[in-house]
């Protein structure tokens, strides 16, 4: 199918970096560099960090494993 | 001509082989906290941290001598649970590794700093990045030099320590926070003695190891207990609590006892312990990421990349990487304690081992056996357990964040590839219902969060187009092409 095809990479590339970036923000929203000051754009507060932290990092995670995936399958197809 | 026999050392090389592998960055960036816990009674902490430690190492004995010569703790579990506690134990030692990386480039960082201002984070990278360099072209040798100079240095600051004389005034209140400040202070302590365990491994090139390995154990349990008890007395007698300066405890206390000289030495033997560490740290999670690999739980392209100098770079690069992020944290108070935390779990785990194993496999060879059995394995597993309670919250919750993790890692590796699609497919269905579930209740004013009110359009478009893209990427993963 060419539509699948074209449509796989770019999801599959999109949702590694979509992965990748959520768990760097997971990664930032913990430690909250000041610098960045990531927790205060955001405005979350500090009790709940740790809920958005792991909601990043799983969504990262599976989004990541996707990517990954599908890619796999489109290289090896 | 005969050749020569790879046993030919005796009982003083083992001792060597305890204290060497103990002698790491732990003591130096670990003692202040456990201090700041316990109080001067960080002196009785470490005692039975040594004690503890000691028991549990009778059981590494008899696991080692039994099972594999060249033993680890995920061989043990693999022996006598297999499946998922074997696949946790090992995972639960390489993340051990990757923070013991990170605690000695902080580590040593620190120590760097009080000879340059240098900034903290960049050195500690920079060390990080240095030792994967060696690790990738398989340069692990380490005098055993810098022993000689460990041992030197703890035994002139006793000394300076003695000719200054303490006041039993610098001991009281002995326990300030109570004995539960004290098992705090066993806990947060623990993995200093744990580097024992390496006369376990050395075991193969060892004499009459059923006689001579317990009694290293021992020996080097006491001589490392008689060190650090020693020099955590001086410390408390010499430093007045509490301390309000970034200059590491260790090298303050040399100060006040020896000067500027005192501190520099201090210094330089915290700098040679924190290369000793990382240097067993980073090639200890190569194996043992590659020995999972080997039994299917890791990919195998851990096992086919090697570099032109015959290690597996790609493993070595991958426990760096992880290592700088936790490093840059700069957090060595919370690396501490995941350090403590991976090595309390994994020692309840190796005793559990070790009761399971007798009752499984009774006819087995033991050269060794553990004395008092079964209390010593069952009060190692409890105090591996127990001690886990003080644990700081926020680690606790990574800790049972990264067990999930661990579950999830280990059934999706275990469950193969057409279900794993399907597993991955429904959880990108999933996703993308919950944004777009979001999204409705964002735009019908049900819900609402303070960062998405700017700029509204934009942001609905944008998590729309997320959900449209995970639903497409639940349908491609459930109609894979590849059946492997």
């Amino acid at each position: 199918m060419k539509v699948g095809t074209i449509v796989a990479p770019v999801v599959g590339a999109i949702q590694i970096l979509i992965g990748f970036l959520a768990m760097a923000s997971a990664y930032l929203i913990y430690y909250d560099p000041s610098s960045l000051m990531i927790g205060t754009i955001l405005s979350i507060s500090p009790e709940n960090v740790a809920l958005f932290a792991l909601l990043f990092s799983i969504i990262g995670f599976f989004s990541a494993v996707s990517g990954s995936l599908i890619i796999y399958e489109w290289v090896f197809s | 001509m005969k050749p020569k026999s790879a046993r030919e050392v005796g009982l003083f090389y083992g001792i060597i082989a305890g204290m060497s592998g103990a002698f790491g960055i732990e003591f130096f960036t670990l003692l202040e906290y456990s201090t700041l816990l316990a109080g001067p009674a960080v002196i009785l902490s470490l005692l039975l941290c040594g004690i503890l430690n000691m028991l549990t190492m009778f059981t590494y004995c008899e696991l080692g001598s039994s099972i594999s010569r060249l033993g680890s703790e995920y061989t043990f579990t693999k022996a006598s649970f297999g499946g998922f506690i074997s696949f946790l134990t090992g995972w639960l030692r390489w993340v051990a590794c990757i923070f013991t990386v990170a605690l000695s480039a902080i580590g040593f960082a620190q120590m760097v700093n009080y000879f340059l201002p240098v900034n903290t984070q960049l050195v500690a990278i920079f060390i990080i990045i240095l030792f994967t360099v060696m690790n990738i072209r398989g340069i692990r040798q380490i005098d055993l030099v810098v022993i000689a100079v460990f041992v030197a240095v703890f035994a002139i600051f006793d000394t300076a320590s003695i000719l200054q004389g303490l006041t039993a005034k610098s001991f009281e209140p002995f326990m300030p926070n109570g004995l539960m400040g004290a098992l705090a202070g066993v806990m947060y302590s623990f993995s200093i003695f744990f580097g024992v365990r390496t006369i376990v491994v050395e075991s193969p090139n060892m004499e009459n190891p059923e006689r001579n390995v317990p009694r290293s154990i021992f020996f080097s349990s006491l001589s490392l207990i008689v060190i650090y008890c020693s020099v955590a007395f001086f410390v408390v007698g010499a430093v007045e609590f509490p301390v309000e300066t970034s200059i590491p405890l260790l090298t303050l206390a040399a100060e006040r006892l020896m000067g500027p000289i005192g501190g520099a030495l201090l210094n330089i033997a915290g700098i040679s312990a924190a290369v000793m560490s990382m240097t067993t740290a980073m090639s200890v999670q190569t194996s043992i990421i590659s020995a999972m690999s080997r039994d299917g739980y890791m990919p195998k392209i851990v096992l086919m990349t090697r570099s032109r100098f015959g290690t597996r770079y790609l493993a070595v690069i991958l426990g760096s990487i992880l290592a700088i992020l936790f490093a840059t944290s700069g957090l060595a108070v919370f690396v501490g304690y995941v350090v403590n935390f991976t090595s309390l779990l994994i020692f309840g785990i190796v005793n559990l081992s070790l009761i399971r194993l007798r009752k499984s496999m009774p006819r087995l060879i033991r050269p060794f056996k553990t004395p008092l059995y079964p209390y010593t394995p069952i009060v190692g597993a409890l105090v591996g357990f127990v001690l886990l309670i003080f644990v700081e919250s926020t680690v606790l919750a990574l800790g049972i964040e990264f067990i999930l993790i661990t579950i999830i890692v280990y059934h999706l590796r275990m469950v193969g590839y057409s279900r794993l699609r399907l597993a991955i497919g429904g959880i990108n269905f999933g996703i993308s219902g919950l944004i777009a579930l979001f999204l409705c209740l964002l735009r019908l004013k049900i819900m609402e969060l303070p960062w998405l009110v700017a700029d509204e359009l934009y942001l609905s478009y944008s998590a729309a187009l997320l959900s449209v893209l995970f639903f497409l990427a639940g349908v491609l993963n459930l109609n894979p092409k590849k059946k492997t």
